[in-house]
């Protein structure tokens, strides 16, 4: 039995090298990654509770958790460095891929097109696109493994069976550089502490 | 004019609103679905309407969606907005409010601006005004069930943004756009429109609101349900159709609104009919604000409800109706007394002053008309007071001997009554005398008014007229107007005015001197005169109005006292009379008003007045003085002239023409002759109810209902009201208790998780027991959808419910 630990699920949730624009990033970056939205809970007088997600478009998941990275980037690879800087400066979002999985649930009809949260990192990121097995795409229908029960393609779930369809899969983030202050704590010891924020987009 | 009063009790005993009269109808329940359209079954009018809309399916999902707590189930519910049908994408917060009482609904939704200075909903610059300018606006409520189905409940249909802002800042909250708007409603709030229906047209008032809101460009009015049917006149002339509108159905407590399907409705209040759309209990109200329960405060114990009652010609009585009022004013004061008594040897005899003042009627005012149908046909006014006439104090005494060397004899007394004088008199002065030591109590001023129409009974030439004392000889032969025709036009009217009044005499004549062989002004033997000089003139004087030709009218006066033969008499002393010509299509052609009045004749010089005139005739006449004839003539279609000719005694006659835009002054009418007036009433349908009225004939109604059991617990608080537009006893008596009873409701504010079931007028039961409430029903009365654009924050639905005494 493999020791437990994220690096020894079935599915891999590593990159070898996180994926930024087209770049490849140095490996073993620590990240922070937070969500951004989910599950309301409100108090009601009886004092149970009030459970509320908000509606977004027919075809959302039932939660669009949007994440914010966060992590601290050593100066040690100058074309990383270099990288981080130029997203920032272009004042846009680009994919952002280390190989994190996600699940988004959709509650299906058949023969309906829905959209994941983010695209496949497959087809964009080389060494997803290469190991397929190794970061496959799973559709569950009603909590059990059904892989008839959806197609997906790049961002779009094509329901085949009603129910609650749920996609886990390795995806490709949008994200935007929105902080990236960097410091020098001694001679040729610079950090940057770069923060990307998920941009949502629904295709 | 009759009225009918009816005093009724409001029962609060037994938790329930009861009236103690038979008056009070409650109307049945009535549907509100459209023709074909929506869920089978009848609906109250106060229920959540939203259970006739075809692009919904109310089952179980939306309906355990919309109160997730109390099912236990995740809600799923957000906002969409469409500008002109399409789906605008980037919302960021949103309120939509309604509330039963307002006829325009309002929303308010934010975007962010695409890049700096652009907007997806277009240039606020180009369009001078909101980006969106006059799109519709749609905004919905959704839901997602689990089951993924989407539903969507419309909040606005048909909205318009009627005002934008762009709100730019550094940093947050960064560059967005505003729009502020209200429902649709707002499109025909402002147009002006002009209804006019006739008095008997027998529409429901759901048919009168239809006809404001299709003048306004509304064409789906099929939704108005609910009126009564009414028969007074309407007229609204470039009136806001929303509010003229919702003046008609004030009386029956209704309100109109456009509901949120963007369909004209006009809901009562309170519903007569209770059917619960939803059970709200504590498990579903949020702790994220506070519930909030407002008693009662300022409860109304009594309401007095006035208006007036349609007559229609099968039940009208009006016919002739005598009005009298009487003005008595009292004050301090004691009548004039003389304090010299003047004898015919000119010597001044002092006379004892009794004079004490006493708080006595110092003066009476009688005003009658006699009307007909509300139209005054008859006026007259009766003064009276305390009044001493003056009285000739000199009489020239000739000597006989071809000279004018005579003298003025002093006056020591006059056939019934004396000559006295106040405290400023001299011997031989030029003071005037008076007729009365003491003022006595005279009639000091008469004035009668007859207006004629053309019509029999109300003309002076008409067979049978009602006016015995028309003078019928004073029009002429063919007077001016008068057609022989039974058109009810108004004719004109005669004023006569009598009061105290002296006639000047001519105090000198010419005369032929022998000596000088020239004509010469020598003083009258025997002409009496005042103190001041001016001559008196002792002949005979009219009790009527006697000018040539004439006959008598209005001679009666009650407690006349003609006073002295030399002297102030009473008199007529001024007569007016005005004939209207009008066409026969009902248009004024011409006025001519003519006043006749006393006066010197202004031609001859065989007699000098004691100003210097001279005339022909030796004293003042009633005679024609001044004539003010007025011509209007149709230039052509959007201009009119106006030639105005004056002549008075002794002038010629003045032209004035003047030339304007305009058309014909409308001729006045008898009631029941008014011509067909142009109105909206169209078909055959419209009209199947009316019945034959007349405008204004209609009477007093007026009903007080108290609701004694209050004060056991509420200051006395009565309130007045007048609904204009009542149509009966009932429905003031309904429109009374319905005032009672809002007065009594008790106003509850919470907060729920997204509701979009719900809206303004629906019932619900609500269960809150830590505010000790379990009530039957409760009304929506305001309702706000909003979310304040954060991720993590919830959508939420605010309300204010009205508890009534029965619920």
């Amino acid at each position: 039995m493999p020791t437990p630990g994220i690096a020894n699920f079935q599915d891999r949730y590593f990159l070898d090298y996180p994926y930024l624009d087209g770049t490849l990033l140095p490996n073993h970056i620590p990240i922070e990654v937070e969500d951004s939205e989910g599950l309301i809970v409100m108090e009601a007088h009886e004092g149970t509770s009030v459970l509320q997600r908000i509606y977004r478009t027919p075809t959302s998941p039932k939660v669009w958790d949007a994440k914010r990275f966060t992590f601290r980037l050593l100066a040690s690879d100058e074309d990383a460095w270099r990288k981080f800087k130029q997203v920032k400066s272009r004042g846009g979002w680009v994919y952002f891929s280390n190989g994190m999985r996600c699940v988004d649930t959709f509650p299906a009809v058949s023969g309906t097109a829905y959209n994941l949260t983010r695209r496949l990192a497959n087809g964009l990121v080389a060494e997803v696109t290469a190991n397929p097995s190794e970061f496959p795409t799973r559709v569950y229908l009603d909590g059990v493994l059904t892989p008839g029960a959806a197609t997906v393609v790049t961002q779009t779930v094509t329901a085949a069976s009603t129910g609650e369809i749920m996609v886990e899969y390795t995806p490709a983030f949008r994200v935007a550089i929105t902080s990236f202050p960097e410091s020098v704590a001694a001679f040729n010891v610079g950090y940057g502490s770069v923060v990307m924020t998920e941009v949502i987009r629904n295709s | 004019m009759p009225s009918i009063e009816l005093v009724t009790t409001l029962n609060l005993a037994d938790n329930g609103v009861d009236v103690d009269t038979t008056l009070l109808t409650k109307y049945a329940s009535e549907a509100v679905a459209e023709s074909g359209v929506g869920e089978p079954g009848v609906f109250g009018e106060g229920e959540a309407d939203w259970t006739v809309d075809t692009t919904l399916t109310i089952d179980s999902t939306p309906a355990t969606l919309a109160l997730p707590g109390f099912y236990g189930v995740v809600q799923e519910a957000g906002f969409e907005v469409y500008v002109d049908g399409t789906l605008v994408k980037g919302i960021g917060p949103i309120t939509v409010s309604r509330a039963q009482n307002e006829s325009q609904q309002s929303f308010s939704f934010m975007i962010e601006l695409d890049e700096p200075g652009v907007s997806a909903l277009g240039d606020p610059f180009a369009k001078l005004g909101p980006p969106t300018g006059i799109s519709e606006i749609d905004i919905y409520g959704v839901y997602r069930g689990d089951n993924g189905t989407v539903y969507r409940y419309p909040l606005i249909l048909g909205g318009i943004v009627d005002n934008s802002a762009r709100e730019c800042a550094i940093g947050k909250p960064g560059y967005r756009e505003v729009h502020n708007g209200l429902d649709k409603g707002a499109r025909f709030a402002r147009q002006l429109i002009t209804q006019i229906l006739p008095a008997g047209h027998g529409l429901r008032r759901n048919r009168i609101v239809a006809k404001f809101l299709e003048a306004a460009g509304e064409t789906d009015t099929g939704s108005l349900q609910g009126g009564e049917r009414a028969f007074k006149e309407i007229q609204f002339v470039d009136a806001d159709p929303v509010q003229a509108a919702q003046e008609i159905i004030d009386v029956e407590n209704r309100r109109l609104r456009w509901n949120r399907r963007g369909k004209p409705i006009m809901p009562k209040l309170k519903p007569d009919s209770y059917s619960s759309a939803m059970d709200i209990t504590e498990a579903d109200i949020l702790r994220i604000s506070i519930v909030k329960i407002d008693a009662p405060a300022d409860a109304v114990t009594e309401v007095t409800a006035t208006g007036t009652e349609q007559v229609t010609d099968e039940e009208e009585t009006c016919g002739f109706t005598p009005h009298e009022t009487t003005v008595e004013a009292y004050s301090n004061f004691a009548p004039a007394e003389a304090y010299y008594s003047q004898g015919s040897g000119c010597a001044l005899t002092a006379l004892t002053v009794n004079a004490i003042a006493d708080h006595q009627l110092n003066s009476l005012v009688i005003t009658r008309t006699v009307t007909y149908c509300d139209t005054v046909i008859f006026e007259e006014v009766l003064e009276y007071g305390y009044f001493n006439p003056k009285t000739a104090r000199y009489s020239w005494n000739a000597p006989g001997d071809g000279t004018d060397n005579g003298t003025w004899d002093c006056i020591g007394s006059i056939p019934a009554s004396g000559v006295y004088l106040y405290s400023d008199a001299t011997v031989n002065g030029n003071e005037d005398a008076y007729a009365y030591r003491v003022e006595k109590w005279f009639p000091i001023r008469h004035t009668t008014v007859v207006h004629c129409f053309d019509s029999p009974g109300f003309s002076p030439l008409s067979p049978g007229s009602r006016f015995e004392h028309m003078p019928v000889t004073m029009l002429g032969s063919t007077p001016p107007g008068y057609t022989g025709y039974d058109n009810g036009r108004y004719l004109g009217y005669y004023r006569i005015t009598r009061g105290w009044y002296a006639p000047e005499e001519a105090t000198l004549f010419r005369y032929a001197n022998p000596a000088s062989s020239a004509w010469e002004y020598w003083h009258r033997d025997g002409v009496h005169r005042f103190g001041s000089g001016m001559g008196v003139w002792d002949g005979s004087l009219p009790d009527a109005f006697e000018v040539p030709g004439l006959s008598t009218f209005g001679a009666y006066v009650p407690g006349l006292n003609r006073g002295p033969s030399r002297g102030e008499r009473f008199t007529v002393t001024e007569a007016e009379i005005k004939f209207i010509k009008s066409t026969e299509d009902g248009y004024v052609s011409g006025e001519t008003t003519n006043i006749y009045g006393w006066a010197i004749h202004p031609l001859g010089n065989d007699y000098q007045f004691a100003d210097g005139q001279l005339s022909d005739v030796d004293h003042e006449e009633l005679i024609l003085r001044y004539t003010n004839q007025t011509t209007y003539r149709q230039v052509s279609e959007t201009t009119m002239s106006t030639t105005v000719t004056t002549k008075e005694l002794g002038r010629s006659a003045r032209q004035t023409i003047t030339t304007e835009e305009g058309s014909l002054p409308g001729a006045t009418y008898l009631p029941g002759y008014e011509p067909v007036v142009p109105t909206t009433v169209d078909g055959e349908e419209d009209l199947a109810e009316a019945v034959d009225a007349r405008s204004g004939v209609s009477q007093l109604i007026k009903i007080v209902v108290e609701a004694d059991d209050l004060l056991v617990s509420h200051l006395q608080r009565p309130i007045k009201v007048n609904f204009p537009y009542a149509e009966s006893l009932d429905e003031l008596a309904n429109i009374a208790v319905a005032l009672i009873e809002e007065s009594l409701t008790f106003e509850i504010s919470l907060t729920l998780a997204a509701n979009f079931l719900l809206e303004e007028g629906s019932i619900v039961r609500l269960t809150y027991r830590p505010g000790g409430i379990e009530a039957r029903y409760c009304v929506v009365d305001e309702i706000t959808w909003t979310h304040d654009g954060e991720k993590t924050s919830p959508v939420l639905t605010n309300m204010i419910l009205r508890l009534y005494p029965d619920g």
